[in-house]
This record gives structure tokens, C-alpha cells and sequence, in this order.
């Protein structure tokens, strides 16, 4: 395979500061979204076990959002919690809703919890679950629940995580280092210069 | 140029519209300058194109660097098409600055390329023409006078009926069980079945041979390898990639006409008017933004035309103050998109195709279609897994899929995004999946389009919100269209089908803001700005049924070229 990038210049990049707020939700999101899979790792081999987890992808998603013009990781994080301690209040009132882990109701919650409450920030009602942001308008907000979703599913089923020790370079400085693990197990060969492929199908006659 | 202008016709955009016109203004002997925001990809003059600033334009075929387009089209999809830093993302040259800001409310998004070729460069390259019924229905010309404009951007792109690989086999089987029949004709009247009509070169007839040698492969022609999406850059010069992005094909030929010179990493971000008693107001200038240098110029031409697309060209007259108009912006159609997809079983796929597997990466990503004048029309596709489980898996309006009771009425058996357990299991099927994406037929409803944030702005002014919303009868169409292509899979022989329901702002096909007989006359010429032309996606006048709208935005651009050549560069005129 052709590797990208080979020639650029690969130099030290600002890293994004750690924040274990910023963290701990965004793991636990994708998390849930792309959950290890301890079923088909036993069924179909090894590979099949890793998850969003393994593959970094709460890292792409933080840092495609603070990406933007105006940077959404923060929010993002604001916006699960927010819903996550919304959830809490209404099934168990103030008992749960302290904040003295910091604010990340949504990492403590189990993974049935954490889903319904993604269920919620893609409901009917999902306006009352939203946090109240200054510098952000609702139909700002609306869509960064969205965005984290196809975010997840990018981060995690295209090359990025092959990256490697480049991955959180900016793009221009990325080397595809090794093949990537979701490819592997979806099987999916990577790029090619063409396949033997060509049918001759009579598509024109009837059944 | 001498004569106080720095050319005769200035386009901005060098998208689908924009090389089309470009190229046939400089056929007929008159000056153009192309301003496109974006980079210029395999052009010697830019040889680290999202890295320097280069140099600052180019006229010259000599330029153009195959070697180079394939080290930067690197077939990889998120270097390519991340919507955040991607190669194809809307946004400047420099991937270490923000994408452009647009406001989508409702979760959608807008995927569009910056750059010369546009969204070309990331287009599937289907290119069927428009339903004659929905020209007839509201446009201002008829669609027998298009045809010719039609058959002359299918010849010079060109396009060619596409050839399949196991994806289309598999939809043909499904639709031919079910009794549809195949349609032969490019002008669509009733619902059936066909090859895409794709602007991609024909398969080498040898690529089936197997002494066929790829990585020495120096011959001209599609080799199904199955990155139409992430930039083709097959071919042994530029000019002769296989896929037809207006950056291999339309701009190319504007080059060798000696007559057409192209700054890209420019936007456009004013056009200036001036006022005399014979024409009133008219287009005189354009206030342009260099990317990298962030230096502003201003640039004059005797007629200006805009290409910017469905979504910045009504920006660029609202950010201008050009006359008020209540449709510009407004009556956008976007095709009302969806996704579904199958699961087969190897037993069911040995029957159906003598093989076990789909592999859905194989092959021009769209290389089939169904047409259904009066709903739509769906396609099969596969790409690359990260596009692909965001298409079918990863977008929705109705939430995750345990959100959603599936009725037995219902011809899927869940709807909404895939997470969990359940989307690992999925994607270990990658192989043995077939998608479908539907284009519905949607409305015009002047409700519907692009409004300018009268508070947030950028560096090109006040940025674009999308608002888009579907009537009940639309929603039933595409509820109609969208069942259809769940029972081809069924009948194919899928074992389980899933519904995406994509939210009603993802805007793909994005068309008719700025809609021919509203904002422009049947030249395409602006009612209220002389010399003020448009020609890329917005000026259709609705969403053309269904089909897919780069052909119908180019044989109309083709059109448009001529129109103004009789008004202003005729005999007589200046």
C-alpha cells in the first residue's frame, strides 16, 4: 500500500492539554456507540473484541470538534452530562446529582443508562436536555449531538487510528503507520489499484 | 488585459458549473478568469497544495502533474473526505484552519468540496438527465430544448453506461424479481431499472484478464477500484483520469483553449455593481480574498458569473446587498436523501451471484439505478467503511434503532442509527451488505433554503443557515421510494434491512436557490443585475424529479455560455 504523506515534514505539534472531564465523557461515549466485543472476539478471533476504546476514537472525536471554527468538544461534553444528570434527577432526585466527581454524570452511568440517554439527546424532547450555553444558540446546539455521532463512525471505521504515533498530528503530517484495526475486522482490504471485478450480468433480460 | 479589466468574463467557482462554462466561453474566443476558493490538486504550480500558498494562478495544460494528483489523492477516506480536515472538505487550502461555518439545525450536514472541481472531485459521477415531466411541471424551458446541451456534456465529459461488479448484480437480481423492467432511454418517463449513466471512463476490456497488470498500468479506463468518493486519480496524465471531475475533464479543455487562467485559494467575497440609465444595474466587479495571504484585491470584467453552488452563490448576493429578492436563497430542494441497506447470507449470495460476498468497496461506487418519475430514484452503492457506516448506519432523524418499534407494515426491520453491539455485528457483515441511498423527489416550497446569520460572520461575511423542512407529501413519497428499495433488498434475498431516515437538512444534491425565472431570466442571466450570471446548481428551477443534478447544472451552464455570448460578446456588443 501507498502510504500517505511519506515526505512531509513531521514536526512537534501542540498537544491538546489533558482534561479528565473532557476525557472521561468522550470514552465513554463512544464507548457506547462502538462497544468492545467480548462475544464475537470468543466467536471470530481476537480482533473482534477491540472497540472505540481501543482505537482511540473519543481522541478523534475531541479533537475533530475543537477543530471547528468555534471549538464543541467542551459543549459536547456539556451536552451529555447535562442530559446525564437530567436523567438522574428525574429517575432518582437529588440523591445522584451531586457534582463531586467533577460533573461526569455521564461516565458513571451503566451502558443501558448512557444509551438512554444518547436516546434522549435524539428525541422528541431532547430541548429540555440541552444545556444553557451563552454564547450558543438552540439550533447552534442542536446539531452537535449529531455531529458527535458521525464523528464516531469516521474516527472509527476509516484510518485514522492507522495513524499511529502521527495521529494527532495535523493532517498534512499524518503517515498511515499500519493497517487499521476496525478495517481488519470488518474486512476491508484497503485502498487498491483495481480489482478483476468486471460483470457481464445481462441486466437488459427479463426474469 | 488592457482595455481596464482584468478579464472578459470572471467565473467564481470551478465547480460542476463553473469549468463547464468556463470552458465553453474560452472555446469561443473570450477571456476568462476562473476565482475558486479552494486548492488546484495535481497542478505543478501548487506542489504541497494544502501546506504553501504556491503560486498564485495558472493557464497552462503543462502545468497539470499526474504524479503529483497521486500523491495527494491518497485514496484513503479520512485523509480525503473528513468533513472537519479532509482534502474534500469545505473549507480553505490549509488543513490546519477550521472548515467554513454553515448552521445546519436540524443535524444534517452540507458535503461539499472546496477546490477546483468542486464537488466533482467527491461526486459519485452519476449523471443521468432530469425527468421530462418535472420540466414540464415549472420550469420556463422546455426540456426538448436542453437536449441538445445534454447530448453535448455527455459527449465531451464523456459519459458512458457503467459497468457493474458484484453490488449491481446483486440490485438487478433484486429489481428483476420483483418485475421491474429495464429502461433504455435517457429521457425517463416511466419507473424501471439501468446502468448509471456515470462520467467515468469505460472499463479497459482486459481488466478481467488475468495477466491484466495493475501496478504498471499505463492504459486509459476505469479499473473498478472503487474510490470515485475519495478522488480518482487513475489515468496516465490529468486530463485523462476516469472519473470525469470537472478538474480532469471541463477544466483541462478550458485550458487548452489558450483563453482561460484559474486562481484558486481565492474567495469571492463581494460582487460590486455599477449603474448607468441603459442597463440600470449592472455586475462590475468582484472583491476577492486570498486564502492564504489574506490580501483583497479587486477584480473587473465585462460579465461576471457565479458558480459558487446551491448554498454560497445566494450568500454571495445577500453578503453583496444586491437587490432584495424573496427567492434568492429560497426554494431549495435537496432530494430529501436516505439510506438503506441489506445483510445477506453467503447461501443466499451463492445463489443470486455464484459468489459469497458483495464487497461493496469493488467497483464505481454507483454504477446502477432506479428511476421513478413522480417519487425519485435509488441507487445501490458501497464505498469505503468509514463513508459507508456513516451513510447507512451512522445518520438519522428518528434516534438510535431501540428507540423505534418497527410496525409489521413497515418494510424494514429497524430504523435509526446502529450503535452498540448490534454495530459491530453489522460491520463484521461490511462485506455482505448492500446500500441503497434514495433521492426523493422534493418540492419547492420558498420556506426551505438559505438564510444569512444576521449576527455570527466570517472571514467572507455572514455565514449560511440551512433550514429545511419536508411537507406530509413529500414525506409520503420518499416514505414510498424508500419502501421500494427495501423490498428489492428483500427480494434479493437480504436477511435483515435497516432504514437510516436521514434527517430532511443533509444536504448532498443541494439545487434551486436562486431558481431560473425567479432570481434570473431563461438566460440565466439575474432580473435585477445585468451582466450578473449563474451557473452551477441553484439556478434549477426545482429538484428535476430525482436524478442525480450535476448533468442538468452542466448542459445548462453549456446553454449559458452561448446566451452570453449573443448578448454581450456577439457582433455589435462590447
Amino acid at each position: 500500500m501507498d502510504w500517505t504523506n511519506h515526505d512531509s515534514d513531521i514536526r512537534m505539534w501542540e498537544e491538546t492539554p489533558v482534561n479528565m472531564y473532557l476525557d472521561d465523557t468522550y470514552k465513554a461515549f463512544v464507548d457506547s456507540i462502538v462497544p468492545r466485543s467480548p462475544e464475537l472476539g470468543e466467536l471470530y478471533g481476537m480482533i473482534q473484541y477491540y472497540g472505540a476504546l481501543d482505537f482511540d476514537t473519543d481522541e478523534y472525536v475531541i479533537m475533530s470538534m475543537n477543530s471547528l471554527d468555534v471549538p464543541l468538544a467542551d459543549v459536547g461534553a456539556e451536552v451529555l452530562n447535562t442530559a446525564a444528570r437530567q436523567y438522574l434527577y428525574e429517575r432518582d432526585g437529588e440523591e445522584n446529582v451531586d457534582s463531586s466527581s467533577g460533573g461526569t454524570y455521564f461516565a458513571r452511568l451503566n451502558m443501558d443508562e448512557r444509551l438512554a440517554v444518547m436516546s434522549i439527546l435524539l428525541g422528541p424532547d431532547r430541548i429540555n436536555y440541552f444545556p444553557v450555553q451563552e454564547n450558543f444558540g438552540l439550533e447552534e446546539l442542536l446539531p452537535i449531538f449529531p455531529i458527535m455521532n458521525r464523528l464516531t463512525f469516521m474516527g472509527y471505521y476509516s484510518e485514522w487510528w492507522g495513524y499511529g504515533s502521527t495521529r494527532s498530528l495535523p493532517p498534512n503530517q499524518r503517515v498511515l503507520e499500519y493497517f487499521p484495526g476496525s478495517w481488519e475486522q470488518v474486512g476491508y482490504p484497503g485502498p487498491s489499484l483495481g480489482y478483476r471485478a468486471a460483470r457481464s450480468y445481462d441486466y437488459t433480460a427479463g426474469t | 488585459m488592457d482595455n481596464g479589466y482584468d478579464a472578459d468574463v470572471i467565473v467564481i467557482g470551478a465547480g460542476g458549473g463553473g469549468g463547464v462554462i468556463a470552458k465553453e466561453l474560452g472555446e469561443k474566443g473570450i477571456k476568462v478568469l476562473i476565482i475558486e476558493a479552494g486548492p488546484w490538486y495535481g497542478n505543478s504550480k501548487w506542489p504541497k497544495p494544502n501546506e504553501e500558498p504556491g503560486a498564485e494562478r495558472s493557464s497552462n495544460m503543462a502545468d497539470l502533474d499526474i504524479n503529483l494528483l497521486k500523491a495527494t489523492f491518497t485514496d484513503l477516506e479520512d485523509d480525503m473526505n473528513d468533513a472537519v480536515s479532509g482534502k474534500f472538505r469545505w473549507g480553505v487550502a490549509n488543513r490546519d484552519l477550521s472548515p467554513w461555518l454553515r448552521v445546519v439545525p436540524k443535524g444534517g450536514f452540507t458535503w461539499q468540496s472546496a477546490g477546483v472541481g468542486g464537488t466533482t472531485l467527491l461526486y459519485f459521477a452519476n449523471s443521468p438527465r432530469a425527468y421530462p415531466e418535472a420540466f414540464e411541471k415549472e420550469w420556463p424551458i422546455t426540456y426538448q430544448e436542453l437536449i441538445p446541451y445534454y447530448e453535448k456534456v455527455e459527449n465531451t465529459l464523456p459519459v458512458r453506461e457503467a459497468t457493474g461488479t458484484s453490488k449491481e448484480d446483486l440490485f438487478y437480481y433484486g429489481v428483476k424479481n420483483m418485475g421491474w423492467k429495464y429502461v433504455q432511454t435517457k429521457d425517463l418517463t416511466e419507473p424501471g431499472y439501468r446502468a448509471q449513466p456515470n462520467a467515468i471512463l469505460s472499463v479497459n476490456p482486459m481488466l478481467n484478464n488475468p495477466d491484466f497488470d495493475f501496478e504498471n498500468n499505463q492504459s486509459v479506463g476505469c479499473t473498478l477500484r472503487g474510490h470515485c468518493v475519495n478522488g480518482c486519480c487513475l489515468g496516465p496524465s490529468v486530463d485523462t483520469v476516469a472519473k470525469r471531475s470537472t478538474l480532469v475533464s471541463y477544466i483541462p479543455l478550458a485550458l487548452r483553449t489558450g483563453n482561460v487562467e484559474i486562481m484558486p485559494n481565492s474567495f469571492v467575497i463581494r460582487i460590486n455593481t455599477g449603474e448607468d440609465n441603459n442597463q440600470g444595474l449592472y455586475a462590475q466587479s468582484v472583491t476577492v480574498r486570498n486564502t492564504w495571504t489574506e490580501e483583497i484585491r479587486e477584480l473587473r470584467a465585462k460579465v461576471i458569473v457565479m458558480s459558487c453552488g446551491s448554498i454560497e452563490t445566494p450568500r454571495l448576493w445577500l453578503n453583496s446587498q444586491l437587490p432584495e429578492n424573496e427567492w434568492v436563497g429560497r426554494g431549495l430542494t435537496n432530494h430529501m436523501i436516505d439510506c438503506v441497506s441489506g445483510i445477506f447470507e453467503e447461501e443466499d449470495l451463492m445463489n443470486a451471484l455464484g459468489m459469497s460476498e458483495i464487497n461493496p468497496f469493488m467497483g464505481q461506487n454507483s454504477a446502477a439505478r432506479f428511476d421513478y418519475p413522480g417519487l425519485g430514484a435509488f441507487e445501490p452503492f458501497g464505498t469505503s467503511p468509514g463513508i459507508n457506516s456513516t451513510m447507512i448506519y451512522g445518520t438519522s432523524q428518528k434516534g438510535y434503532y431501540f428507540q423505534n418499534q418497527t410496525t409489521d407494515e413497515e418494510p424494514w426491520d429497524r430504523e435509526g442509527i446502529i450503535a452498540g453491539e448490534l454495530l459491530r455485528e453489522f460491520m463484521r457483515e461490511y462485506r455482505r451488505t448492500l446500500s441503497i441511498v434514495i433521492f426523493g423527489d422534493d418540492s419547492v416550497n420558498q420556506s426551505n433554503g438559505v438564510y444569512m446569520d444576521p449576527l455570527q460572520k466570517d472571514e467572507n461575511g455572514f455565514i449560511p443557515i440551512i433550514s429545511y423542512e419536508l411537507t406530509k407529501e413529500d414525506v409520503a413519497k420518499r416514505d414510498q421510494l424508500v419502501g421500494l428499495a427495501c423490498e428489492v433488498l428483500r427480494s434479493a434475498g437480504a436477511k435483515t434491512v435497516s432504514r437510516a431516515n436521514w434527517p430532511p437538512d443533509v444536504c448532498a444534491h443541494i439545487m434551486s436557490t436562486m431558481r431560473m425565472g425567479y432570481v434570473t431570466d431563461i438566460d440565466c442571466e439575474a432580473k435585477q443585475v445585468k451582466r450578473l450570471f449563474i451557473a452551477d446548481s441553484s439556478v434549477l428551477c426545482n429538484g428535476l424529479g430525482g436524478p442525480n443534478p450535476t448533468l442538468t447544472t452542466q448542459a445548462l451552464a453549456t446553454r449559458t455560455a452561448e446566451k452570453i455570448v449573443s448578448k454581450y460578446f456577439g457582433q455589435g456588443t462590447t
